[in-house]
């Protein structure tokens, strides 16, 4: 009877990492077009605002879902403080500290980590064409994501769920 | 004023050594940065300069040798890390920042063929510390009153008498109510931020609780707007100059409305000698002038006239 609940156990387990792995997946895919949406919104409130990269950052992490609100809200923080970290230091630590854990990969997570080197410099019209390469680029590996999801999302449900079942039979 | 709030818009190493400097802020009326000069401040109308451990000097080679790298970062901080959103003001030579202070700056100048496009090389700022002085027009505030209501007063003054921050007080007084009448709505057309100083819109400097402010608004169009739109008793406008402002004080007084306003002179007669103003003057639009001086001190009344140019006060306090 334990064996049996053992096995069960085992079975669920193999099931639960296919379906995280899928989710995980997923997930990214989310996450990327929610980042394109960001971009787009922060363009947004530079082109008609001028606003200024903390009021930018603030007012576009309040319409942004987490990881990206916290994110936005963490730089925005920082560079009002002005404690003397210069720009890319100040997105780079929000970054880490912020979208970390979240399913995006280090690839993903340096489009954004890049924009602290290149913004707040020349004019407005460099700012949004900053954004605008950035926004291609991330539209670029969410393509790639969703293709990756397409193919993998299947592939690890099923071999969950199959590995749970070798390990079932082989120690049965 | 917030010492620690001020000195975030300097570099690392210019706010430790501002940080030491033995004399109050509110005393300092200038902090000058020029790329590889020593670091210059003016404090109470005399230049200092600054040394490393932040001690002031008549020195100038004890003082801190300002490098392009401080500069730079200075720029970083009052620019808010987005100098591309003060492209307008820094075709104007100038930012205002937290706390109404004004940074002006100079550097290399990027035409459009006769438009001004950009600068860049910014190697010269001057931090302008804003200092409102509460008060300073209780001496002549018993003078600009008539039946309840105030007069339309133009105050004449040189360079750096004081007319602006008379003019701050004044609209401050109006704007809360005084011994001479309740508060009244007072609209502000502030072309270059040094009336209320205005930070993201906000004014840093106190100009009472009744009051509007259009912030780095052309003086012409912005009257009009609050005409349109605030429905203000009294307008006030800082240096007043070309054809356009005086057709639109025609507007305002046209509506009923009261107008403070400042001109660059040193006289009645001076400012009748100018074209655009002698209009003004020769019909009297303005019902009150208040002649400024800086003889003794910076803000000194040396007289306030009526309309018909009589005396009502003179030589900083003799009433007539």
């Amino acid at each position: 009877m334990l064996k049996m609940a053992g096995l069960l156990f085992l079975f669920l387990g193999c099931t639960g990492a296919g379906l995280a792995v899928s989710a995980s997946l997923g997930e990214r895919v989310r996450l990327l077009e929610e980042m394109k949406h960001m971009l787009k919104l922060l363009a947004g409130e530079i082109r008609h605002g001028h606003a200024s990269l903390p009021e930018a950052f603030f007012q576009t992490g309040k319409r942004c879902k987490p990881p990206f609100s916290g994110f936005l809200r963490e730089a925005a923080r920082m560079m009002e403080e002005s404690s003397g970290m210069g720009l890319a230091e100040i997105v780079r630590t929000a970054g880490e500290r912020e979208l970390k854990a979240s399913a995006l990969k280090p690839d993903d997570r340096e489009i954004l980590l890049e924009l602290g080197e290149r913004l707040g410099v020349l004019d407005v019209e460099s700012q949004l064409g900053i954004l605008e390469l950035s926004w291609e680029q991330a539209g670029r590996q969410a393509d790639a994501a969703r293709e990756a999801y397409r193919q993998k999302s299947r592939v690890a449900r099923y071999l969950g769920v199959l590995s749970g079942l070798f390990l079932v039979v082989l120690l049965f | 004023m917030d010492k620690d709030e001020f000195l975030k818009i300097f570099s690392g190493g210019l706010r430790g050594i501002l940080k030491k400097i033995p004399v109050d802020f509110e005393t300092i009326q200038e902090i000058r940065l020029r790329a590889g000069k020593p670091m210059l401040l003016v404090c109470d109308g005399r230049e200092f300069f600054v040394t490393d451990e932040g001690k002031l000097t008549k020195e100038e080679q004890d003082g801190h040798c300002i490098r392009k790298e401080e500069l730079l970062e200075t720029m970083e901080y009052i620019g808010n890390y987005s100098l591309y959103a003060y492209e307008e003001e820094l075709k104007q030579g100038f930012l205002t920042v937290k706390g109404g202070h004004r940074v002006g700056v100079a550097g290399k100048i990027v035409m459009d063929g006769n438009r001004i496009q950009s600068m860049k090389y910014i190697s010269f700022l001057n931090v302008r510390l804003a200092h409102q002085k509460m008060g300073c027009a209780d001496p002549v505030m018993p003078y600009l009153f008539r039946d309840g209501r105030v007069c339309d007063t133009l105050i004449i003054s040189p360079p750096r008498c004081g007319k602006t921050t008379l003019l701050r007080d004044l609209i401050r007084q109006i704007s809360n109510g005084s011994p001479y009448s309740q508060g009244q709505t007072v609209g502000v057309v502030d072309e270059r931020s040094e009336i209320g100083g205005a930070y993201q819109g906000i004014p840093q400097n106190d100009l009472g609780i009744r009051t509007d402010v259009l912030d780095c608004c052309p003086k012409a169009a912005g009257m009009l707007m609050l005409l349109r739109s605030m429905s203000p008793s009294v307008i006030a406008v800082d240096e007043l100059g070309d054809y356009n402002d005086i057709h639109a004080i025609e507007s305002v007084m046209n509506c009923g409305c009261r107008l403070l306003a400042t001109v660059h002179g040193s006289s009645i007669e001076d400012i009748k000698r100018k074209p655009l103003l002698q209009k003004l003057v020769n019909e009297r639009f303005f019902e009150r002038y208040i002649l400024l001086w800086n003889r003794e001190k910076i803000g000194q009344v040396r007289g306030i006239f009526d309309e018909r140019g009589t005396a009502l006060l003179q030589n900083g306090g003799m009433p007539c």
